[in-house]
């Protein structure tokens, strides 16, 4: 038996190490200790320790990856609550959020190019902000590589999910639904998990802004990115 | 009961949107279209937010265990990306605070 392909296990080790991560983190709420962070910190050294392979892993845990869309829908809840907040400032919200994402695009594009990266690399830095399946789909229009573009978006977003709060405060952003549009808009649904821990205003902003941000990037993306 | 219903629920805006996301050859996912489906649809009083709550909540409160092992897929192009280790860092945080900075100055200067 290969313990690494076996779901019951691998799942059972997934929930366990986040467990462990979110119990370290209320604990000692230090940003660095997020449970996605540990757990998969945890998980590799598993791997790597036993000798298991990634793929077996990530085929293992695939139901649990399928409720990542379920979840989505459930964010609808967030903006329900929110809805009140988020009308006042509508424009100002669609207007924030579009501008951020082109800023993430047009300045990924060029400074990696600056950097001679190759185009992959170019190609996964365009699509980094948005949400996975997003990403998928117009890493697929513009033909990139898609796992190339996952790793991205999910370093992206653990990045985000990490220190997008602490330098937040750094460079002294108080207000709420501002510091959720900004985490939505780089770090999409993880950044949003993280922010759930905040206040609820932060998480429908940043659930409202990884939506916006997704929606304006996969319209406009396959027609700028040949721009650039 | 309810929580039976509010799961009936999330999947039926999820499989909605993803109808809908399909048929129109959409770049968006359908979960992404059935969240909006669903915010609109609580907005009309069309679905009651007291059914919905209980399974809601039980996924928003673990949503980010099921980031874990896709993360764990970055390992796959762990030495690809080390090539470009520092360049690759720097990119990632440079933009992502340029794009965070730049989308809290539009939104407090439209709010002045």
């Amino acid at each position: 038996m290969n313990p690494f392909h076996e779901p019951a296990l691998m799942i059972g080790l997934t929930l366990g190490a986040y467990l462990w991560g979110q119990q370290l983190f209320l604990k000692y709420r230090k940003s660095w200790l997020n449970p996605v962070l540990v757990a998969i910190i945890l998980i590799a050294t598993v791997l790597q320790v036993g000798g298991g392979k990634v793929e077996d892993y990530l085929d293992a845990t695939r139901a649990l990856v399928f409720m990542l869309s379920p979840t989505v829908i459930c964010l609808a809840l967030i903006l329900y609550e929110q809805t009140a907040a988020l009308k006042k400032k509508a424009l100002a919200i669609v207007v924030a959020v579009c501008t951020g994402g082109l800023v993430n695009v047009v300045v990924g594009v060029y400074l990696s190019r600056w950097l001679e990266l190759p185009e992959p690399f170019v190609q996964a830095m365009s699509t980094k902000a948005v949400t996975t399946p997003i990403a998928l789909e117009l890493s697929k229009a513009l033909g990139g590589e898609a796992s190339l573009t996952v790793a991205f978006v999910l370093l992206s977003g653990i990045m985000g999910a990490v220190w997008g709060l602490p330098f937040l405060r750094r460079v002294g952003v108080k207000d709420e639904m501002a510091t959720g549009l900004a985490i939505g808009t780089v770090s999409h649904g993880i950044g949003t998990a993280r922010v759930q821990q905040e206040s609820d205003l932060m998480a429908a902003a940043a659930a409202l802004a990884m939506a916006l941000n997704g929606l304006f990037t996969a319209f406009y993306l396959p027609y700028l990115y040949f721009w650039l | 009961m309810d929580v039976l219903r509010g799961l009936f629920l999330i999947f039926l805006f999820w499989a909605t949107g993803e109808t809908i996301s399909q048929l129109a050859k959409l770049p968006i996912p359908g979960a992404v279209i059935g969240m909006l489906a669903l915010w609109v649809a609580l907005q009309l009083k069309w679905v009651s937010y007291a059914t919905i709550q209980p399974s809601a909540k039980g996924f928003l409160a673990i949503m980010g265990v099921f980031f874990v092992p896709p993360s764990l897929g970055i390992l796959l192009h762990a030495e690809r990306m080390l090539q470009y280790g520092w360049k690759l860092a720097l990119l990632v945080v440079v933009t992502s605070a340029l794009s965070g900075l730049s989308t809290i100055l539009v939104f407090k200067l439209l709010n002045r």
